[in-house]
């Protein structure tokens, strides 16, 4: 797909997708002007490099890691802009790992810290164990999940509360971020409009800086309103660094240390260097389609057995000068998935189920490095696996799945392997 | 703005851990890098890298290496690093590699360096990689495809720290 210039109008079925001949050099999805594809330029330099430590000689614009963190780079976990790498095999942590914490405030703040800078202690460790679930479809082949259970070890400010909300997240793309972006809010209630009371999903409404209502689009749950929000908040929780619209780590009132380290600055991360971070994403494409993608009798199942309904293939997109199609495959919405894919509290106990459609654009792309880590966790080794833990509203498009015959299910998931 | 010592500000990033801790955390490699964590018990032999092709020196495989490394903005790679970075208060630096036998190989380093193999011009594509942060030895290891008695250049860059411990093992040689 040719990127469209600025100031095209020209609708395309395939917006914001090109080729990825350099997985570590991801292109834009158009056309840019000198200004712009120097800060798009930088914002990728930015994302691949890791921060250091406040204080250190020569590196004022990069310094002020953590001192509680848990990458020291975007790309640490943003694996080239594409979705975090999973782990396959054993029970390695991958390194595209977060353990967000939610519920009541705890004196781990929102982000279960596994790294600290000498001299610092780390919040804990997270160990993670699986078990085995297997199945039938109805004509007798058999499946198998694994389920993940995390213990969080070493903890170094006393246990967390029963009610405290665990939140193992993966890295998701940001390939095509600022097209979702730019998806008018009154599509997303249009498209929301349309579905079956079933399948009817949330919109994610926040308030902005000034109070006034947005719809959450980032982040596995969509409680990012923007590119700039979900950025400064990772920079913040993950990595220990400031910015103007988060000035504020996850260092905690309990944690004096962590409060009272050298700063690398205030805010630690420049406005520039944030709007180059917004600028990468905001024009990063989504890898093309490979050649000889798959029969489209793969689309003709995704939409038979009510996948697209959620997972919608025609978007509209603000460009700013006209309109344009993208197919993300998301409607932006909040579902409840179940409660096999719910967080759970310390207790044990479901704390939440609802999850922003994924976005199945780039998917190729994803597993195309056999290492892909699918759903909110990672814990999908395959878009089959990822298929048959839909539950909730998405049950009885997964039912329907599991009824098609054995060719049609491979049909299906290849197409969905496709995108 | 308080200053730190100067281990802290050479980037090292995680508190030093009890050994039997290290030593396990080394198991969660992807592969089984016994060859690797021993070498890394061993004496190094100190090297200072090269600011070019010209003047870096040639190693060996199979043995620890105590790398001095340039600041980054005074080296002159044989290529552009593959992967875009800032420099800021980085170290860098050029060292020549050649093996005997065409094969697989690790390079294996204590830090975050950015690692390139450069043949014929251009970075090798690393045919595997993975990274440990908690283990005793080597942090990162980047797995190439070398062709046999062709001079290499080993390319490292982005790191905040001026010292890193490097080791290149043939795969072959690896504990099953």
């Amino acid at each position: 797909m040719t990127p469209h210039a600025q100031g095209d109008s020209a609708v395309s079925a395939a917006a914001g997708r090109a080729p990825f001949p350099e997985r570590r050099s991801p292109p834009a999805w158009r056309d840019l002007d000198t200004e712009t594809r120097e800060a798009f330029d930088l914002g990728l330099a930015i994302f691949n490099t890791s921060w250091v430590i406040a204080g250190t000689p020569n590196a004022q614009r990069r310094d002020g890691l953590g001192p509680l963190f848990v990458a020291a780079s975007c790309d640490g976990c943003h694996n080239n802009g594409a979705r975090g790498r999973g782990e396959p095999v054993g029970n390695r942590l991958p390194n595209s790992f977060v353990m967000q914490l939610g519920g009541p405030p705890t004196v781990y703040g929102a982000v279960f810290a596994t790294q600290a800078l000498p001299g610092h202690v780390s919040e804990g460790r997270v160990e993670l164990s699986w078990s085995a679930r297997d199945g039938r479809y109805p004509d007798g082949e058999g499946w198998e999940l694994r389920l993940p259970e995390y213990r969080l070890t070493q903890l170094a400010f006393g246990p967390l509360p029963g009610d405290a909300v665990l939140q193992p997240r993966i890295a998701p793309a940001t390939f095509g971020s600022g097209l979702l972006e730019a998806v008018p809010h009154e599509a997303v209630m249009r498209i929301r409009a349309l579905q079956s009371h079933a399948v009817r999903g949330e919109l994610a409404w926040h308030e902005d800086a000034d109070g006034k209502p947005r719809l959450g689009r980032f982040g596995w749950q969509a409680q990012a309103i923007s590119i700039e929000d979900q950025t400064a908040r990772a920079l913040a929780r993950e990595m220990g660094l400031t910015s103007r619209p988060h000035p504020q780590d996850d260092c905690t009132t309990q944690q004096a240390a962590c409060r009272n380290a050298p700063q690398g600055g205030s805010p630690e991360v420049s406005d520039e260097f944030l709007g180059a971070l917004v600028t990468l994403q905001a024009n990063l494409a989504v890898p093309a389609r490979p050649a000889g993608a798959a029969a489209d009798s793969g689309a003709v199942l995704f939409e038979r057995t009510g996948c697209a309904s959620c997972h919608q293939s025609v978007l509209p997109v603000d460009t700013g000068s006209g309109t344009a199609i993208i197919d993300a495959y998301t409607d932006l919405l909040l579902h409840d998935m179940g409660e096999g894919l719910a967080d759970r509290r310390v207790d044990g106990s479901i704390a939440g189920s609802q999850w922003r459609t994924a976005p199945l654009w780039g998917m190729a792309h994803a597993l195309a490095g056999g290492d892909a880590g699918l759903l909110h966790d990672g814990r999908a080794r395959s878009v089959e696996e990822a298929v048959l833990w839909h539950d909730g509203q998405a049950r009885d498009a997964r039912r329907a799945f599991e009824r098609l015959p054995a060719a049609e299910r491979r049909q299906l998931l290849d197409w969905v392997g496709s995108l | 703005m308080k200053l730190h010592s100067c281990l802290a500000a050479a980037g090292l990033l995680m508190a030093a851990l009890p050994p039997a801790i290290a030593a396990d955390a080394c198991a969660a490699y992807k592969w089984d890098v016994t060859p690797e964590v021993r070498l890394y018990t061993t004496q190094p032999g100190s090297v200072t890298v090269g600011a070019t092709v010209a003047d870096a020196p040639l190693i060996d495989a199979a043995r620890l290496y105590a790398l001095q490394l340039k600041p980054q903005e005074s080296v002159q790679y044989a290529a552009p690093p593959s992967k875009k970075m800032l420099a800021d208060g980085a170290y860098g630096g050029v060292l020549r590699l050649k093996v005997a036998a065409a094969g697989q190989y690790r390079v294996a380093i204590d830090s975050g360096f950015w690692l390139d193999v450069i043949h014929d011009g251009k970075p090798l594509d690393a045919a595997d990689f993975n990274g440990v942060r908690d283990c005793d030895g080597p942090r990162k290891i980047v797995v190439y495809e070398l062709p046999a008695d062709v001079e290499l250049t080993l390319q490292l860059g982005a790191a905040a720290t001026a010292q890193a411990k490097l080791t290149v093992t043939a795969v072959a040689t690896a504990t099953p």
